[in-house]
């Protein structure tokens, strides 16, 4: 058992403010209040913290490769800023016609990520928060505990979620992180 | 921005009754794992808490309960419904919703839509920022049983498990398969859906004394019906008081006292839900082995509690406790004690085997045990034990040949079949068969207490002996395994280093024991030789000691010892524990002195000052004040004091007397406070200024003796 | 021992009775495996039907070999080689704790006389890369039965889960007989052929197993040839790879089988020290884990047939 901590970040509408026509620039990227504590807080609670993202932008040419990696460089430089720390940024850039297997709810991002990180998540505890039904999805066909969270989408999502299955919901990524050992 | 504000109207004005129930919720569950059952409880019962509190759901008080097959909460006075609120949203200020000739902006009306009213019918209200656009609405609360379905959820949803199963195609998991659901607020049941599981108003008895279901009238009927008719006792505290008491009249009854574990009784609680106490004997003969044995047999391997009579001595007889009101409690009785009589009868052989060896015979074998890889076998680690212990014995005064002979064998019983078939026994069992052999009380001794301690509460070894190799050992470890690379990282600590290192300080500390661990580190480097590469040895020495420091560090804040004390005395990095420790004590005094702020700002101020200027702070050839070049009264003052305090200190500090050395300086204040008033250091001639820097330089020096405590 | 009469009174008789009673709840009765394993875990109609999505319902005796734990034939309960009662039922049914229950009911356990508790035990097989979370059953205090729902096969999830259980039988048998030394169990009664007629003499486990468990514990701790058996290690691990890589996962798990039967001799000989255990159980693991997935490729190849069926 490798006691390897991971947890999986859906980025829009956990990490920072989701936009209804995508975040096309690093100046549309503004972080939701307490995120990047909470990242921050995860680091020094011995987590491991990915992102795994859907970024149709790019195969719809609304922003290029570049930009994205621009927006991501100013993420990553006020995660650290806050003392946190991301170790990998997974992102699908195809169409939903593309039929990939990185788009969630497929969990391609999600699997990439836990081999490359040489966790398993049927034996340690891999947690992957988001806001939309589409995160919960890809979480559960990865072997991941789903945790919903309010912000971006996540309001919306609780109340149209199936009862039937259990999904944890918390106000936001803080409200979360501050639950965890 | 908008904000929202909240008040409840009822808790302002209406003394009006709110109709209250009680609502119960009960998961039926697969057996759960017994040390989980009071965090999952008490977890439950938070999150539930946790999401009445964030519905404004007021209530009495909450209930919890588990057994091995539920968990369940019962609300007592939960009310009916949400309190009605008013809500009131802040908006823009008039001056951004209005336009300069009156005419409302998209922020004004945007604002007014997601309040969904129009702009008209909003309010303005004052802040301490200016006037803004409010808008208020009634809210109506909800009725609590259109809540209780996903609060239900939430909290089993979020309940901390440390590990969670899924069970034949249900997508959920949980700690076991689920297979019942309660949901009852007052008489009604509140359809709530898991597990692809309905909640309905049936429970379940006993499995084998009431397997049916037992249909509930109303949720405060839960504990009767369930303690009367269902024969399950689903208040784990009255449960295990019940049980304890139970033991407690058993032994009395068997002319004995039981010895009952605080964490076995909890586990013993999470087996059984209507607990039925009973005493086993087993043959007198297996009273000889080892009393340990024979309480870990009984512990460890089959969950009973042993009986001692007045004077300690174990009977032979054992105290279990069953889940079942027997038809013939002689079975169960039996069946019990024939387990326990194949354990000890094994037992027996495997003690009986191994005292005909002597301990030195396995010392060959343990050539072929590997400590660690690199380092060699658990022989090799003897060796280094034997000469590390000596060196420790002749500086604690211990008696260097039974430290020798404790070192050579506390190793040995490891290769016992004892030992194989009940690995806690290590050390124990080395104690009785070194006695068997013929080993003095000393030896023995020391065997058996190397290990100690165990753990954070554990006790510490007693003997000198037992002191000495218990420090060897783990030095040794540490040692060897910060040479090869192999120092704990934040989540991985494979070899316990981390208590290692804190038994090593408990030890020095709590006995008050003057060892210098930079010293013990080095003499261990040695006696590995060419095991370790030379090249990172110093390093790898300095790494060790900080992890001992940072040790020490949550040690000391366990003991509300304040950072900044610790801090000061750090910078001193006295490597030797129990040194460290009396600077600590020295400092603490010194702080409640009325004159040690003054003093640490006067140190901050020097060492700035010496800084600056490109002093060394403590150093061994001191160059000489020329008392021809104090010029001003303040700084000749001073310099007479200084002279005055050193020689009268010197003592002090020969015999560790930190508290009066600091104590004794602590009466420089006034003259300190007066060469700063009226001497300026940095003079314009170059030979008056590095005088005065030399006397600023002495003055320090003659804390830092002590600790830093610029640092406070 | 109990005060209701003894059903259930020869180990041939339990043997039959665990037969009947998992039939009449829709198991195939399989025959063993005629290869050597530790466990039921280890047969094929577990371990391989425990991947995939197809259901699966069997039991079956499996006999079990633990090299390390032979005794010569001198321990009253520990031999090397015994045997279990293996059932599976994939996706586990909601009342399978109350069918096991019954089952012992069925052996002439009563439940409201004996004390049974389910008592959280995890069981792991780390050659096979697989784990599950469950009980031991205790019958007043001693151990019957491994109650495990697998959660993990080959390193591949287990969905839907396989409830498994693996009874202990020789130690049910001599509970039941009140027997306290295993070579005095019962395994059946026979016509005596010297006697009158209507005499019936015991046929004990020790008359049938006593010399082979002197003989092979002897094997297992001194004769084996240590040398032979790390060639054949290397050289079934070789051919275990060819047949993966032939996609013919069936007999390549055949394959696996033999090198952890080897790789338990050479434990017990102490031919493999601690720094190298790790290393051959690594080593298996990885082909286990291959056969798992190469397995679960096949039978989506053919359209995972069992889903149609309703096993």
């Amino acid at each position: 058992m490798s006691e390897k901590k991971l947890i999986i970040l859906d980025r829009d509408g956990v990490i920072n403010f989701d936009a209804p026509e995508f975040v096309k620039s690093p100046e549309e990227w503004r972080a939701i209040p307490g995120s990047l504590e909470a990242i921050a807080l995860l680091k020094s609670k011995g987590y491991l913290t990915a992102i795994a993202t859907n970024q149709s932008g790019v195969g719809r040419g609304y922003f290029s490769k570049q930009t994205l990696v621009a927006i991501h460089a100013k993420l990553l430089a006020a995660v650290r800023a806050a003392g946190g720390e991301i170790v990998q940024i997974k992102y699908c850039p195809h169409l939903p016609t593309d039929n990939c297997f990185c788009r969630k709810p497929k969990p391609g991002l999600l699997l990439e990520l836990i081999t490359e990180l040489q966790i398993d998540p049927m034996v340690d505890t891999v947690f992957a928060v988001g806001d939309s039904a589409r995160d919960i999805e890809s979480a559960l066909a990865a072997y991941c505990k789903p945790i919903l969270v309010k912000t971006g989408n996540g309001e919306k999502t609780s109340r149209e979620w199936p009862a039937g299955v259990l999904i944890p919901v918390y106000a936001d990524l803080l409200e979360f992180v501050k639950t965890l050992p | 921005m908008s904000q929202i504000t909240e008040q409840t109207k009822d808790q302002l004005k209406n003394k009006v009754k709110i109709k209250t129930q009680t609502l119960l919720v009960e998961l039926g569950t697969e057996e759960l794992p017994p040390t989980q059952l009071p965090i999952l409880e008490s977890s439950f019962k938070e999150n539930f808490a946790a999401e009445l509190k964030n519905n404004r759901l007021e209530f009495d008080r909450i209930e919890s309960f588990s057994t091995p097959r539920r968990l369940a909460l019962q609300v007592f006075s939960l009310v009916e419904k949400q309190p009605d609120i008013i809500q009131e949203r802040q908006g823009p200020s008039l001056a951004q919703a209005f336009a300069v000739d009156g005419a409302p902006t998209t922020a004004g009306l945007g604002f007014a839509k997601s309040c969904g009213v129009e702009l008209s019918q909003l309010s303005h209200k004052e802040t301490a920022t200016g006037a803004v656009l409010a808008f208020s609405s009634n809210i109506k609360g909800k009725a609590t049983e259109e809540l209780i379905p996903c609060m239900v959820q939430q909290a089993v949803a979020k309940i901390s498990m440390a590990k969670s199963m899924r069970w034949g195609d249900l997508t959920e998991s949980f700690v076991r398969p689920v297979h019942w659901l309660v949901v009852l607020f007052g008489k009604e049941v509140i359809a709530t859906n898991m597990f692809a599981i309905s909640a309905g108003r049936y429970t379940y008895g006993h499995r084998f004394h009431c397997p049916r279901q037992l249909a509930l009238k109303q949720a405060d009927d839960y504990v009767d019906t369930l303690n009367n008719i269902g024969m399950v006792m689903p208040n784990s505290q009255q449960r295990q008081e019940f049980i304890r008491a139970e033991i407690e009249r058993v032994a009395r009854e068997n002319d004995g006292e039981a010895q009952i574990s605080a964490a076995l009784l909890e586990l013993v609680t999470g087996l059984v839900e209507y607990p039925v106490v009973m005493v086993a004997t087993f043959a007198a003969e297996f009273l000889d082995l080892p009393k340990e044995a024979l309480v870990s047999a009984m512990q460890q391997h089959q969950k009973c509690f042993p009986i001692a009579d007045q004077h300690g001595q174990l009977l032979a007889k054992f105290i279990l406790v069953s889940n079942i009101n027997s038809t013939c409690p002689q079975t169960v009785v039996c069946g019990n004690e024939r387990v326990m009589h194949a354990r000890l009868a094994d037992a027996e052989f495997h003690y009986q085997q191994d005292k005909q060896r002597p301990l030195t015979a396995y010392l060959d074998k343990l050539q072929t045990v590997i400590f660690q890889q690199q380092l060699g076998s658990i022989h090799d680690k003897i060796l280094r034990i034997q000469t590390l212990a000596a060196a420790i014995a002749k500086k604690l005064g211990a008696k260097s040949e039974d430290v020798a002979r404790a070192a050579l064998l506390c190793k040995s019983d490891l290769m016992s079949q004892m030992v194989g078939e009940f690995p806690e026994l290590q050390g124990i069992m080395g104690f009785y068969y070194a006695r068997n052999d013929g080993e003095n009380k000393e030896v023995a001794t020391a065997i058996r207490e190397h290990y100690l301690p165990r753990h954070a509460q554990d006790c510490l070894p007693r003997s000198l002996p037992g002191i000495c190799v218990a420090l060897a050992d783990r030095i040794d470890t540490l040692v060897g395994l910060f040479a090869i690379g192999k120092a704990p990282t934040a989540d991985k600590d494979p070899f316990a280093l981390r208590r290692h290192a804190l038994g090593v300080l408990r030890i020095l500390l709590e006995k008050s024991l003057h060892l210098d661990l930079q010293e013990l580190f080095t003499l261990a480097t040695e006696s590995y030789g060419a095991k370790i590469t030379l090249a990172p040895v110093k390093n790898c020495i300095e790494q060790l000691m900080d992890f001992c420091f940072e040790r020490l560090r949550g040690f000391c804040a366990d003991k509300e010892i304040p950072a900044k004390t610790f801090a000061a005395v750090l910078a001193k990095r006295p490597t030797d524990p129990f040194d460290f420790y009396c600077r600590l004590k020295a400092v603490q005094a010194f702080q409640e002195l009325p004159v040690a702020a003054s003093l640490s700002e006067a140190n901050k101020r020097v060492h700035n000052i010496l800084a600056k200027a490109n002093m060394p702070e403590l150093s061994n050839n001191m160059a000489q004040i020329d008392p021809q070049l104090l010029l001003e009264v303040a700084e000749n003052n001073l310099a007479r004091i200084l002279s005055a305090k050193e020689i009268e200190v010197a003592p002090l500090l020969e015999q560790a007397d930190y508290t009066n050395y600091l104590q004794v300086l602590a009466t420089l204040k006034p003259s300190v406070d007066d060469f700063f008033d009226h001497v300026m250091v940095l003079a314009e001639d170059l030979k008056l200024r590095n005088n005065r820097l030399l006397l600023l330089t002495k003055l320090r020096n003659l804390f830092l003796q002590v600790a830093d405590i610029s640092l406070l | 021992m109990s005060k209701t009469a003894v059903k259930i009174k020869t180990f041939q008789e339990l043997l039959a009775a665990l037969q009947n009673f998992w039939q009449q709840q829709g198991c195939v009765i399989l025959q063993p495996l005629d290869l050597e394993v530790g466990a039921g875990t280890f047969h094929p109609a577990t371990f391989l039907k425990a991947i995939g999505p197809e259901p699966w319902s069997c039991a079956h005796v499996q006999a079990s070999r633990r090299p390390k734990d032979g005794r010569y034939g001198q321990h009253p309960n520990r031999n090397q080689h015994f045997y279990q009662y293996q059932v599976v039922m994939k996706p586990s049914p909601p009342n399978f704790q109350e069918l096991y229950l019954k089952s012992l009911i069925e052996l002439g356990i009563d439940p409201l006389e004996h004390d049974i508790r389910f008592v959280e035990d995890n069981w792991e097989g780390p050659t096979l890369g697989a784990w599950g979370l469950g009980w031991e059953v205790w019958l007043d205090g001693m151990e019957i039965t491994q109650f495990t729902y697998f959660q993990q096969v080959g390193g591949l999830e287990c969905k839907p889960v396989m409830g498994e259980l693996a009874y202990g039988v020789e130690r049910i048998a001599m509970y039941l007989q009140g027997v306290k030394d295993i070579k005095d169990l019962v395994w059946t009664y026979r016509q005596a052929a010297s006697t009158a007629a209507g005499k019936l003499e015991a046929v004990t486990y020790g008359d049938i197993y006593q010399q082979n468990e002197y003989e092979m514990s002897t094997y297992n701790f001194l004769e084996a040839d240590t040398t032979l058996l790390l060639q054949q290690f290397n050289a079934w691990e070789k051919e275990c790879e060819r047949m993966l890589a032939a996609n013919l996962a069936l007999p390549a798990y055949e394959i696996v089988l033999k090198t952890s039967h080897i790789f338990n001799i050479l434990d017990a000989r102490n031919a493999i020290s601690v720094t190298e255990r790790q290393a051959y159980i690594l080593r298996v693991r990885k082909l286990a884990k291959q056969v798992a997935v190469n397995y679960y490729a096949a039978r989506e190849n053919l359209g995972f047939p069992l889903l149609k069926k309703e096993i």
